[in-house]
């Protein structure tokens, strides 16, 4: 019974330790290389500006010793979605699409637009995902936490406890393990007294009624157990206000040029990729 | 000047009717090791929220290291000298890593960055967890999970260690790592109060505080409170080695081993039987007892559950994959009681879910009351509710407002309604001492620790089933409930039924009629729990019942032909013949309170 | 119970947590008649609106939001996943789910507590449904004649769902007694 196994799922991409440089660079300055990365992806308009973009990251990822096949793989199960949204493009007709008609099949017509509408989407999926892939590769759930803590500290100076949100963040790293230890043993329990998942019925309203023996008391022991961290928190000293912390990333000079030219690069990249010459036409 | 001083305690749940504390006075020593105990619901948990602010004091005074918890402004200062550890590992860490995770305290002290990373540091030492310092904290033991949890406590530097029932969750070998380093750290100096169930864990202590119904009812020695009567009042039990030497003491007075190990007992044996000239013969020293044997019966027909060979990995194809069991062949005859022992981790909860085909081998087969649930055509829903498991800790799973509606679930589930389903329900119920016309309408969030795992057991048993699969049913209760829980199981085997459960408890296995124990996914020893804890060897890692240690003990020194004892009254017994005194007549367990 | 920012922060944590659990697992989708799924991972942000407040409530949704954004850019599975990647229409409007939810069960909560809870799941469900599918039409990935549809066959369920599990949770969670407190099994009695 494969579906019981939740760990399986439980993962939001996956950290490779390989101590690389890349991986040395302290969470602020792996945040502004997402920032600079994400933001041409998603600005670029010619589906080739992408493109590029994706095989930027990809020779980060050379540097970072992450295999760029390891980001690659993550590709595959966003095809079918793929196909699925160019033949919405192809099949629907797009109000004042007046680009050239390319193929006539009986009432469909598959036009140069619909095309390029394709391949732009389909190159900014692969740029973003290759760019979040290599991020969940090289920060580690501490580091993607200390991170927004970092960001969020000029908050902490005027007064305002942001470091709470770091923290809300890093509970909810913690906790989705323990939740899918939990779900399991829900469903099991369920499974055990003859409730039915999934299997044999196809009528949906049966099939929520199915759900609700897991929800419930996933979201009961969920708050149960955050009861008990509570008190472990507070016994532990912790009342919601300012704290130091263990974890510390000294930036040497080297690593702060390399910030300023990530936010010059967002800039100056994003500017390009929106501008960026269409072989095509407006539409691309 | 006491470093815990509690005076005329007063403590109730908003909308409570009762007190669960009243009136408790006690005071506690620097460096002294306090034991504290009494029933689920006692008031032992709310007493230690009490001294470290967690809950809120309705009169009477405390003081901890001469703060007042009630006190806003002096709370900090009292946490930052107590560390606490609470009974769920997983639920105590806050971070994701191990270090990190030590940090936590010290850094809401706002220490600077040196002193944290000192701190953590020597706290990580002293438990044992230096090399796994940037290890994710979800990936250790619980046993391990848990000193980190005292880790956790320990970089701020507490005088005073907390442990509300903290050994419940870990299994044997976690246990004893986690008690010897509260017994390093008494003995540097801190004090400790140890909320435990387990009567072993008393011994440790040199004080013990009892608690019935919010009332202290005892305050002295753990030898002292094992001499009183009445302890079953109180939901206490004897450990097994104070038991024993008191029936012996019943017909032969002057019995009085030199501490609680085997070894002592059968030292204090030893001894008496030669000043009563009864000389024994030479010691069998260099006798080994066989190997554990794990060769299974051949499976019969009627057998209602037999797993061949079977092996399961665990998220196969990943990278957290993890083989669970690794070729176990097991047998349960129909109407048997069988029990899988071992650590955590051992393979005993995958066994069992190959018994109602919640998992399938990854390669040999199972069959499950006659049938291969791998087979086409097999209905799973109905063999699940013919072959019925409760999961470890299965009121996790509760999920209706009512007790009734919960247990109802399961038949209704196999399609029984009206006056049958209520029938079904009211029986389940009485089964487990929840009468229905009190518990039907009862909320489920209401009720006590116990009540809920006896009402998920209810949930299970009133599918009716043949055979009936509990993953350790004993988890976590007070001794009153573990006995109730093991009476169950002798019930319901002793109704035709077949019960195969789980186990780490030694103790609990020998109520079995075969044990099965296993170790690493592999079954390791196989017999009755007579052959397995006293005709061969343990394996390595296993530590036989006490009682059963003691007689090894006692036959190895020459003392007896053969061990024959597995719990307490039986080695008394022995002991007794071995002095030549018979046994005292007709007295049933715990009939001995009237003694002097 | 004592209210703290303690308790605010775990409780939002947590319930982040099962949010983001339900998504990455598919636990959250359950297939529906339309042929879109049917999703409960905004349930989550309406439980801590009302258990929390308002706050609480929109760090769940902005957590749950950000799940999705990086769950659709990651791994995407349906159709219209691609359009998540735009914080506007992942994040945005699920910030909103949990103030709405809360707004609506502080306007009724009290004597009309299960009312009110089954009211809070079906507003802060709509507000979740409607934001979604508005931003999908502004950003061209559906028609505006579909909003109505999509609503309907959607988001109504959602909305059920949504009551249905918010009442189960806050009411068992607060104690607060359902149907006179009678057991259901009671009704079989008679049969």
């Amino acid at each position: 019974m494969k579906d019981l196994e939740f760990f399986r799922n439980a993962t939001l991409g996956q950290y490779v330790d390989s101590h690389s440089r890349v991986h040395a660079l302290a969470p602020l300055t792996k945040y502004l290389g997402l920032f600079a990365l994400a933001a041409p992806a998603l600005a670029s308009r010619p589906a080739y500006a992408a493109l590029a973009v994706m095989a930027l990251g990809l020779l980060v990822a050379l540097a970072a010793k992450v295999r760029p096949a390891f980001l690659l793989r993550g590709l595959k199960p966003a095809l079918p979605a793929l196909a699925l949204i160019m033949a919405l493009q192809v099949l629907l007709s797009w109000p004042g699409d007046e680009s050239a008609v390319l193929l006539r099949l009986g009432p469909i017509d598959v036009t140069l637009a619909e095309l390029a509408n394709s391949a732009r989407i389909a190159a900014r999926l692969a740029a973003l995902m290759v760019t979040l892939g290599l991020f969940t590769a090289t920060a580690s759930e501490s580091q993607i936490v200390h991170g927004i803590e970092d960001i969020l500290s000029p908050l902490s100076r005027l007064g305002i406890p942001a470091h709470r949100l770091a923290l809300v963040v890093g509970i909810a790293f913690r906790f989705i393990p323990i939740l899918a230890g939990e779900a399991e043993l829900i469903v099991k329990a369920q499974a055990s007294r003859g409730a039915d998942f999934g299997s044999g019925t196809r009528n949906p309203v049966r099939r929520v009624k199915a759900w609700l023996p897991v929800l419930v008391p996933l979201m009961l022991r969920a708050l149960e157990r955050s009861e008990s961290l509570v008190e472990a928190m507070e016994a532990r000293g912790y009342s919601g206000g300012l704290r130091s912390r263990l974890a510390s990333y000294p930036v040497g000079s080297g690593e702060k040029a390399l910030r300023a030219g990530l936010v010059l690069f967002a800039v100056v990249s994003v500017i390009l990729v929106s501008r960026a010459p269409s072989p095509f036409g407006t539409w691309l | 000047m006491a470093f815990v001083d509690v005076r005329g305690l007063f403590h109730r749940y908003p909308g409570s009717p009762v007190h669960s504390l009243s009136d408790v006075s006690f005071q506690v020593q620097p460096g002294e090791y306090l034991a504290v105990l009494g029933a689920n619901g006692s008031g032992k948990s709310t007493l230690v929220r009490c001294l470290d602010g967690l809950a809120e004091i309705e009169s009477g005074t405390v003081l901890v290291g001469g703060l007042d918890p009630m006190n806003a402004e002096q709370l900090a200062d009292l946490r930052s000298r107590v560390g606490l550890v609470f009974q769920s590992p997983a639920d105590q860490l806050v971070a994701s890593v191990v270090e990190e995770d030590c940090a936590f305290g010290p850094e809401n002290l706002g220490l600077p960055r040196e002193e944290i990373a000192r701190r953590v540091a020597s706290a990580l030492e002293a438990a044992g967890l230096q090399a796994e310092r940037s290890r994710p904290a979800w990936a250790l033991s619980a046993g391990q999970q848990q000193r980190l949890a005292v880790a956790g406590a320990l970089a701020l530097e507490p005088e005073l260690l907390l442990l509300d029932e903290a050994t419940a969750m870990i299994d044997p070998p976690g246990r004893t790592g986690f008690l010897d380093l509260i017994g390093r750290l008494n003995s540097d100096g801190t004090t400790v109060i140890h909320v435990t169930h387990s009567m072993e864990e008393v011994l440790r202590a040199g004080r013990a505080l009892v608690l019935h119904e919010g009332r202290l009812v005892f305050d002295g020695t753990p030898a002292d409170l094992f001499e009183r009567p009445g302890l079953e009042s109180w939901s206490l039990s004897r450990p097994a080695s104070l038991e024993a030497a008191r029936r012996v003491r019943f017909a032969f007075p002057g019995f009085r081993p030199a501490g609680h190990a085997p070894e002592d007992f059968r030292d204090e044996l030893s001894r008496l039987a030669r000043a009563s000239g009864k000389v024994p013969a030479s010691p069998r020293t260099d006798v080994s007892l066989p190997a554990p044997a794990v060769s299974v019966d051949p499976p019969r027909e009627d057998d209602a559950l037999v797993l061949d060979k079977v092996a399961h990995e665990y998220l196969g194809g990943t990278e957290l994959s993890r083989l669970a069991l690794d070729g176990v062949s097991l047998r349960v005859g129909k109407g048997e009681l069988v029990a899988l022992v071992g650590a955590t981790g051992s393979g005993k909860s995958s066994a069992l879910q190959h018994g109602n085909a919640l998992l399938a081998p990854s390669s040999g087969s199972a069959r499950v009351l006659g049938l291969d649930p791998a087979a086409k055509g097999v209905d799973l829903k109905a063999l699940r509710s013919r072959a019925a498991l409760a999961v470890q800790r299965p009121e996790t799973a509760l999920f209706e407002t009512c007790v009734g509606d919960d247990v109802a679930f399961g038949p209704r589930n196999q399609g029984l309604r009206g006056r049958a389903l209520v029938e079904r329900v009211r029986s389940a119920m009485a089964r487990v001492n929840l009468p229905y016309a009190d518990f039907r309408d009862r909320p489920v969030r209401a009720l006590s620790g116990g009540e809920k795992r006896r009402a998920a057991m209810a949930g299970v048993l009133a599918l009716d089933p043949e055979l009936l699969l509990l993953d350790e049913p004993c988890a976590g209760l007070d001794p009153a409930g573990r006995e109730s829980a093991l009476a169950l199981q002798a019930a319901l085997s002793s109704d035709g039924r077949t019960v195969a459960v789980s186990t780490h408890s030694m103790e609990d296995a020998t109520r079995a009629d075969r044990v099965y124990v296993l170790e690493r996914g592999r079954v390791v020893a196989e017999g009755s729990s007579a052959e397995v804890f006293l005709g061969t060897e343990p394996p390595p890692g296993l530590e036989r019942p006490w009682a059963a240690e003691a007689s090894v003990l006692m036959w190895r020194a020459g003392l007896t032909d053969a061990p024959t004892a597995l719990d307490a009254a039986a080695l008394a017994d022995e002991a007794l013949a071995v002095l030549g005194v018979a046994p005292p007549g007709g007295v049933p367990r715990g009939g001995l309170e009237a003694a002097p | 119970m004592k209210k703290s920012v303690v308790r605010k922060i775990v409780v939002a944590g947590v319930l982040s947590a099962v949010a983001a659990f339900l998504g990455l697992t598919r636990l959250g989708y359950i297939p529906w008649f339309s042929g879109a799924s049917l999703t409960v991972m905004h349930v989550p942000a309406i439980v801590g609106a009302v258990l929390e407040g308002p706050i609480v409530g929109a760090v769940i949704g902005l957590v749950f939001g950000l799940t999705s954004l990086l769950q659709a850019a990651i791994a995407p599975t349906g159709p219209l996943d691609p359009a998540f990647v735009n914080p506007l229409i992942s994040v945005l409007p699920r910030l909103l789910v949990g103030p709405a939810a809360f707004l609506a069960y502080a306007a009724f909560r009290g004597k009309l507590e299960i009312p009110a809870l089954g009211l809070s799941g079906i507003v802060g469900s709509l507000v979740n449904t409607m934001l979604v599918v508005a931003a999908l039409a502004l950003f061209g990935f559906l028609t505006w004649d579909l909003f109505w549809p999509v609503v309907t066959a959607n988001g109504l369920p959602e909305a059920g769902a949504a009551a249905i599990v918010n009442v189960a949770v806050v009411a068992a969670w607060k104690g607060v007694a359902r149907r006179g407190g009678k057991a259901s099994i009671a009704a079989e009695e008679d049969r």
